[in-house]
């Protein structure tokens, strides 16, 4: 194998090129839709032959260099909402915390992989299936209307009454929104929840629900999900090299070299896209993780045992 | 000199050289007997940051007209994996299994089909294939699906190459004509290999019976950049998990800063 690097702690030896093309492409995903990448990045790792358990460690390790990247990349353009992501975060970390002990009762009663698989299908499911539609009915509109980045009906919903009606409101000025800082703390412990229930970042279920619950316009809600996704991303980086040893620095520095370039041109991709264009192609691949993820569990399995650890 | 033809005293030779081979190797299992030279080239593999895998050559004498076989068995380790079933139609983990003492890494190189060198001594079990090593190393509760679960996990070991059986690839020539020959292989080693010691075994086979003539320990260890990180890693976790994250930090902000430099804003 010509150009080919050994991780020591993988313990395995793996094709530069091909490293740095996987961070460039999940780097550029990231860039341009304001997700961490690790539910691609991960299977594709253990598809070349690294450990499950070193594959989504290291990837968190490069969604630091990524994130990092694209937020600096989104802050030079005006569109990381500081306080939001602060909020954000906090929620997420309460969700998380929360998340760990729910899968900790599953685990108990032997459900868990059964409710993993299928929250993790139906979240995929919902959240793409109605960016998909939502997006496209939007692109239909007419060119004025296109600039308007949430999905409002004639009267307001119930929900928009529940968020107008809040009380602690502040204003977000990146975001143009006036809202009761519960809302962003409350829907961060949810996507922190279900990140724990399913071992991912989040980043994909955060994304739509800036846009949909939060209704903050689409280039700032990639820039400030990158912003979120960095700290989730340092945390579990400790955690994982303390505890399990299991990062592999030098995977994690050849693919963050390609994934914090691809980060770059994602973001300057997704500058001169419209909100409803990165939408749905968002969604595609949500949907297209969602089908791959459906086919692997109605299919019968090349081999019947597997390593723990991964996504 | 003369009294004996060099032929003779050849054959003397080899039959009392196999009787102690043969006969201690029966009585202690791992001795190797004095004599019976096996020549392995590099004797010790080191892991740098651009290790790939290694060639070894082994070359070895053993009785005319017998078999042989070269065996690597990797450290040994304590194994959990993930048992897939069907649940509401759908395909998931159900159970955990754990396996004993396994040899991370089994490979073994034979000079002609395994079958051949182990069909005698039905009632014993096989000396030298999977079966040897993986007998009685399931630790579970389904001891009924032994069988099952043991050959899935020989083809999870097999798709990452760490088990592999290469039926065929020793080539034997004369050495010294009707006493000894000359057993020779390359033994292609993966990418995926651990550091530790390994154990590698000659065995000698003929009319299915294979006995283990001579073993000796191969060192794989890691080296330079490959090693530090390593010892980092695992010595000191904390610190290594704050130097990665420093280093994407900056690696990413760096990047950033690259790139906006050069579209000038």
């Amino acid at each position: 194998m010509g150009f080919s690097i050994y991780l020591p702690i993988a313990a395995t030896s793996i094709n530069v090129f091909l490293l740095l093309g996987l961070g460039g492409l999940v780097g550029f995903l990231s860039g341009l839709f304001g997700v961490g990448g690790g539910f691609l990045l991960t299977p594709l790792l253990i598809m070349f032959g690294i450990p499950p358990t070193v594959a989504a460690a290291s990837d968190s390790n490069q969604i630091v260099a990524a994130s990092a990247s694209g937020t600096y990349a989104h802050y030079r353009l005006g569109n990381v909402d500081f306080k939001m992501g602060i909020l954000l975060l906090i929620g997420g970390l309460i969700g998380g915390t929360l998340g760990v002990q729910l899968v900790k009762i599953l685990r108990a009663t032997g459900n868990a992989d059964f409710v993993i698989k299928i929250t993790y299908v139906a979240m995929l499911g919902i959240i793409g299936g109605y960016m998909f539609v939502e997006s496209l009915q939007s692109l239909k509109r007419a060119p004025l209307e296109e600039e308007i980045q949430t999905a409002s009906p004639e009267k307001p919903s119930f929900y928009a009454r529940l968020i107008t009606g809040l009380p602690f409101k502040l204003h977000f000025e990146k975001s143009g929104i006036h809202i009761s800082f519960l809302i962003p703390l409350i829907l961060g412990i949810l996507v922190g929840v279900l990140a724990a229930i399913m071992g991912v970042g989040g980043g994909f279920i955060m994304v739509p629900i800036m846009v949909y619950l939060l209704r903050m316009p689409m280039h700032v809600v990639v820039g400030t999900s990158l912003f979120q996704i960095y700290f989730t991303c340092v945390n579990v980086t400790i955690m994982q090299a303390s505890i399990n040893h299991s990062v592999d620095f030098i995977l994690a520095l050849i693919l963050l070299v390609g994934s914090s370039s691809g980060a770059q041109l994602g973001s300057r991709v997704s500058k001169r896209l419209k909100g409803d264009q990165i939408k749905i192609l968002l969604a595609v691949i949500i949907l297209a993780v969602m089908i791959q993820m459906l086919f692997g569990l109605v299919r019968t399995p090349h081999l019947l045992l597997s390593y723990k650890g991964g996504h | 000199m003369k009294l004996f033809p060099l032929r003779i005293v050849h054959r003397l030779f080899a039959a009392v050289s196999l009787f102690t081979c043969l006969s201690t190797t029966a009585l202690y299992g791992e001795q190797s007997s004095p004599g019976l030279q096996m020549i392995v080239q590099p004797n010790s593999i080191r892991i740098g940051s651009f290790f790939s895998g290694e060639k070894i050559t082994v070359r070895a004498a053993i009785p005319h007209g017998y078999q042989a076989a070269l065996r690597i068995l990797g450290p040994r380790e304590d194994l959990s994996l993930m048992r897939k079933g069907r649940v509401g139609g759908l395909w998931m983990n159900i159970q955990e299994v754990h396996f004993k003492n396994l040899p991370k890494v089994f490979l073994l190189w034979t000079s002609d089909k395994l079958s051949l060198m182990e069909k005698a001594d039905p009632e014993g079990p096989n000396r030298l294939g999977y079966s040897s090593v993986l007998s009685g190393a399931l630790e579970s509760e389904r001891r009924g699906e032994e069988s099952l679960l043991v050959k899935e996990l020989i083809k999870l070991k097999e798709s990452d190459r760490l088990y592999h059986i290469f039926e065929g690839t020793i080539r034997i020539k004369p050495l010294a004509p009707e006493v000894w020959d000359q057993a020779e292989a390359v033994l292609d080693l993966p990418a995926k290999l651990y550091p530790g010691s390994y154990r590698l075994e000659l065995w000698a086979g003929k009319e299915g019976k294979a006995r283990l003539i001579q073993s000796g320990d191969l060192e794989v260890k890691l080296v330079g950049f490959a090693a530090l990180i390593s010892n980092l890693a695992k010595g000191k976790g904390l610190w290594y998990g704050i130097l990665a994250v420093l280093v994407a930090t900056f690696s990413g902000l760096l990047i950033g800063i690259v790139f906006s430099s050069k579209s000038g804003h």
